[in-house]
C-alpha cells in the first residue's frame, strides 16, 4: 500500500549483484588508461579534487580503525608504545577476557537497559509531540517547537551540570520541592536504584526534540486530499492517524530509531560528568569501560570493548531495517 | 566475490608490513641497561642554560610560576623558558600521547599519582645525582621513584588534614581539636552527631566523608597507619589480604555505618560553609577557598592533623617536575627544575599559590608556621607516604575505589572485600 506514495528504488534487494570488478579498480584504470580523452581528464580532476579528503580519510579514519583492530588482538599497553617490540599477539585473549570481566558485564547490561527503555521511550514521546503540535496546540506552536528542541542543541555537559545540580540530595530543587509535601526524597544520583532510570528519563527528554522535529516535518507532508478522502469515508482522528499517518512516518520513524539508537548504545557524556559510573557501577556503560581502559593504559582491552560496542551496533542496526524498513 | 576477499587480504597483509616498519623505526635504540627503572642518573653541564625551555603546567598558568620564569631568564640570559598551560581534566591523556608518539615538550608539572605510570611508560629521565633526595619529605620523594629509580623532582606537596568548625564542635563539648587517637575521634564524632538538630539546627553528619571517586586517598592512610602496607615491593606481591588492612576498612566503614558521614556524595566544602557537616579532610588550597568564598567563617574553622590508631601517617600528593626523554633542551631543562626547587624559589612559589613546598628548608624560609592553620599540614608532611610506585597504580586505585563503595553502603563485608581486592589487584598485576 504505500509503494503508491513512495517510490522503491530500482535494484533494490536480493536480487542486487554486488559488482565484481571493484569500483577502484575501473577509476584506477580509467585514470590511466585514458588518460588524453576527454572522460579521462574529467575522472582524473575528480581524483585530484577527492585527494585531500581520501589522504585525511584514510590517514586519520581507515588507518586508527584498522589499527584498533589489530591492537585489539594483541597486549598492547601504553608502555608498550615506545617499547612496540614487546607487544605480542593474543589472538582474542582480549575478547575472552572482556566477557569474564564481571564490570564489563555489567556495563553492557546498563547499556542495554539503556537502550531497550530509552529507545522506545524516546521514539513515542517524540511522537506524541509532534502529532500534538501537528494537531492540538496551534496556537503556540513555535513555542513548543523551540521548548522541546532547546535540550537537543544545549551542551549536554550543561545540561548535566544542571541535572546534577537539581538532583542533589541535600540542597537540590527536587528534594527541596519534595520536602513540602513531606517527603524524603531519595539521594537520586548516587543511588543505585535510582541513577540509571534518572538517566534514561534525562535522555529521552533531551532526544524527544529531534525524534519530534522529523516526525512533524512527516506529519506535515501528509497530503491534504488524502486526509479529506479519509475523512469522507467515515474514518475518525485515530484511524486516520493509524491508516494513514503513521505508515507514511515509517522512513522519518526508521532513521530516527536508526539514529537514536546509535546514540544510546555509544551512552557516555551524562554518567562521565555526572556519576563517573557509580554509584557501584549502576551507570557505567560500555564506552565508559572503554574509555576507563584506554585511561588506564589498557589499549589492548579498550580497542576489543569498542570493537564488541562496533558489532552492537551493526546488529541493533540491521534489527532495526528489518523491523521499520517499509515491506510492499 | 573471491577477488575481493583476495584483495582484503592483501590490504590488511600490506598494512601490517607498514606498521611492523613503523614500529620498528620507532623501536630501535633501546638497549639492555637503561629502559624504566634502570636509568642512570641525568648530568646537568656547568655554566648556565642556553636555549628555550618548553614546560606544560597544569591549570591557570599562575603568575607565580611567570616570575620565577623571568627571574631565572634574568640569571641565565641565553636561555629562554615557554610554559603552555594544560587542563588537568585533560593533562593526563595529554602526556601519555606526547610520550608514546615521542612528540613531549622539554619538562612538565606531572601529578604524583602518575609519575610510575608515566615513567614505565619510559617518558622521563633520571633525576641528576646533583639534586638531593634530603632535601625534601620523605614521602614527597618517594612520588618521584619507580622501581627504585627517581625520575623527578618534588614542586608542589599536598596532604590531607583534619578542617574542624569550633563553633560547632565547642557545642559537643569539644575543647580545642578533636582527638588523635581514632578512638577518641570517633567518640569525638559521635558527641558531635548528638547535637544535630538542637544545638546545631543545620548540622547533619558529624563529618564528610569520601565514598566512590579517589576514596582511597582517605582509606590507604588507615592501613599505613596500622603498620601495614597493600603492596610488598620486595616480594612484589600485594597484601589486600592481611590484618592491617581488614582493620583499615573496618575502621572506614565504622564512620558511615554509624550515621556519622553522608553516603549520598554530598560536595563536602559546601556542606562544611554551610554548617551541615562538622569537619571533613582536605588538603592545603581549600583555606584560601574557605577565606575567598565565606570570609565571615575566618575564625571558626581551623585544621588538625588525621586521627591515628598505631602510628601517624598521611598520604603524599602534590606534583612532581620532570624532564622527558624526548627533550630537546634537557640540560637547560634540568636547570630550570633545580632552579625552581631551591628552597628560597619553593617557598615564594607555595607563599604565592596557597600551596605548600615540599622541603623543610623552603617550609621555614617561606614562614609558614606563622599560620595557625598550617601548623597541621608541616605535622603531617613528616609522616605521610607515597602509594606503590607501581605503573598500573591508577587501576589498582580504581578497584579499591569501587570496593569501598562496596563497603560502606553494606554491599559487601570486609572480608570479601578483602578478597576481591587481592584476586583484582593480581590479576591486573604491577605492569610489565
Amino acid at each position: 500500500m504505500t509503494s503508491m506514495f513512495t517510490k522503491t528504488p530500482p535494484g533494490r534487494g536480493d536480487t542486487h549483484e554486488p559488482s565484481t570488478a571493484g569500483p577502484q579498480r575501473s577509476a584506477a584504470r580509467r585514470l590511466f588508461a585514458l588518460r588524453s580523452t576527454a572522460r579521462g581528464r574529467q575522472a582524473r580532476a575528480a581524483w585530484v579534487l577527492a585527494a585531500p579528503f581520501l589522504a585525511l580519510f584514510l590517514a586519520f579514519m581507515l588507518l586508527p580503525v584498522v589499527w584498533s583492530l589489530l591492537m585489539s588482538l594483541t597486549d598492547t599497553q601504553s608502555a608498550d608504545l615506545r617499547t612496540p617490540l614487546n607487544v605480542s599477539f593474543t589472538g582474542f585473549d582480549n575478547y575472552v577476557r572482556l566477557f569474564q570481566d564481571e564490570q564489563f558485564v555489567h556495563a553492557l547490561r546498563n547499556t542495554a537497559v539503556f537502550v531497550v527503555v530509552g529507545l522506545p521511550l524516546t521514539l513515542a514521546a517524540g511522537l506524541a509531540a509532534a502529532v500534538a503540535l501537528d494537531r492540538g496546540i496551534r496556537r503556540f506552536r513555535a513555542v513548543f517547537r523551540v521548548g522541546f528542541y532547546l535540550p537537543v542543541i544545549t551542551s549536554i555537559v550543561a545540561i548535566a551540570v544542571v541535572w546534577k545540580t537539581l538532583l542533589d540530595p541535600q540542597a537540590g530543587l527536587v528534594n527541596t520541592v519534595l520536602g513540602w509535601f513531606g517527603i524524603d526524597g531519595p539521594a537520586w544520583l548516587a543511588d543505585t536504584r535510582f541513577a540509571l532510570p534518572v538517566m534514561i528519563l534525562m535522555a529521552v527528554w533531551r532526544n524527544l526534540g529531534t525524534v519530534m522535529i522529523i516526525m512533524l516535518a512527516g506529519l506535515q507532508s501528509v497530503p491534504h486530499s488524502l486526509m479529506e478522502a479519509a475523512e469522507l469515508d467515515g474514518a475518525g482522528a485515530w484511524q486516520r492517524f493509524w491508516r494513514v499517518s503513521f505508515p507514511l512516518l515509517r522512513p522519518a520513524l526508521l532513521l530516527t530509531a536508526v539514529t537514536t539508537g546509535i546514540g544510546y548504545l555509544q551512552f557516555f557524556d551524562e554518567p562521565f560528568v555526572m556519576t563517573q559510573g557509580g554509584p557501584l557501577d549502576s551507570t557505567l556503560s560500555a564506552t565508559m569501560y572503554a574509555y576507563d581502559q584506554f585511561g588506564n593504559g589498557n589499549y589492548d582491552v579498550a580497542s576489543a570493548a569498542g570493537y564488541v560496542i562496533f558489532v552492537l551496533i551493526v546488529a541493533l542496526t540491521v534489527l532495526q531495517f528489518r523491523v521499520l524498513r517499509d515491506k510492499d | 566475490m573471491r577477488t575481493t576477499s583476495r584483495h582484503t587480504v592483501r590490504t590488511v597483509q600490506a598494512l601490517s608490513v607498514t606498521i611492523t616498519a613503523a614500529l620498528l623505526a620507532t623501536g630501535c635504540g633501546r638497549s639492555a641497561d637503561s629502559g624504566p627503572g634502570k636509568d642512570a642518573p641525568a648530568k646537568i653541564g656547568s655554566g648556565k642554560a642556553k636555549g628555550t625551555v618548553v614546560m606544560w603546567s597544569m591549570g591557570d598558568t599562575d603568575p607565580a610560576l611567570k616570575n620565577l620564569a623571568k627571574k631565572f631568564e634574568q640569571e641565565n640570559p641565553d636561555a629562554h623558558v615557554k610554559i603552555t598551560p594544560v587542563p588537568w581534566a585533560s593533562a593526563h591523556d595529554k602526556l601519555t600521547t606526547a610520550i608514546a608518539g615521542g612528540n613531549t615538550p622539554d619538562m612538565s608539572v606531572i601529578g604524583t599519582t602518575w609519575m610510575a605510570e608515566m615513567a614505565a611508560m619510559n617518558g622521563f629521565q633520571a633525576t641528576p645525582a646533583s639534586i638531593k633526595s634530603s632535601d625534601f619529605y620523605p614521602g614527597q620523594w618517594d612520588t618521584t621513584k619507580y622501581k627504585d629509580t627517581s625520575y623527578g623532582v618534588p614542586f608542589i606537596a599536598n596532604t590531607m588534614v583534619v578542617y574542624y568548625r569550633t563553633d560547632l564542635t565547642e557545642k559537643a563539648g569539644i575543647k580545642g581539636a578533636p582527638a588523635t587517637d581514632w578512638d577518641g575521634y570517633l567518640k569525638d564524632l559521635k558527641a558531635i552527631q548528638a547535637t544535630a538538630g538542637k544545638q546545631n539546627p543545620k548540622l547533619r553528619y558529624s563529618t564528610g566523608w569520601n565514598i566512590g571517586f579517589n576514596s582511597w586517598i582517605f582509606w590507604l592512610p588507615l592501613v599505613w597507619q596500622q603498620g601495614g602496607d597493600i603492596y610488598d615491593a620486595k616480594t612484589g606481591k600485594f597484601t589486600f589480604d592481611s590484618p592491617e588492612v581488614a582493620k583499615a576498612l573496618e575502621y572506614y566503614a565504622s564512620i558511615p555505618q554509624q550515621g556519622l558521614a553522608p553516603t549520598d556524595k554530598t560536595e563536602s566544602m559546601p556542606a562544611f560553609q554551610a554548617g551541615q557537616i562538622a569537619t571533613y579532610q582536605e588538603g592545603p588550597g581549600v583555606g584560601g577557598s574557605l577565606h575567598n568564598d565565606t570570609p565571615k567563617l575566618d575564625g571558626t574553622w581551623k585544621t588538625a592533623p588525621l586521627p591515628y590508631s598505631k602510628q601517624p601517617a598521611g598520604f603524599a600528593g602534590g606534583s612532581d617536575l620532570a624532564v622527558f626523554k624526548d627533550a630537546k633542551n634537557a640540560d637547560a631543562a634540568w636547570k630550570f627544575a633545580q632552579f625552581l626547587t631551591e628552597p628560597a624559589n619553593l617557598a615564594a612559589y607555595a607563599k604565592a599559590t596557597g600551596n605548600v613546598p615540599p622541603s623543610p628548608t623552603a617550609w621555614d624560609e617561606a614562614k609558614l608556621s606563622n599560620d595557625e592553620n598550617m601548623k597541621a599540614f608541616a605535622e603531617q608532611l613528616k609522616v605521610s607516604k607515597a602509594p606503590p610506585a607501581i605503573g598500573t597504580w591508577q587501576q589498582i586505585a580504581d578497584a579499591v575505589d569501587s570496593q569501598l563503595e562496596r563497603l560502606s553502603l553494606g554491599k559487601a563485608t570486609v572480608a570479601q572485600v578483602q578478597q576481591a581486592l587481592q584476586s583484582k589487584a593480581t590479576s591486573i598485576g604491577t605492569g610489565r
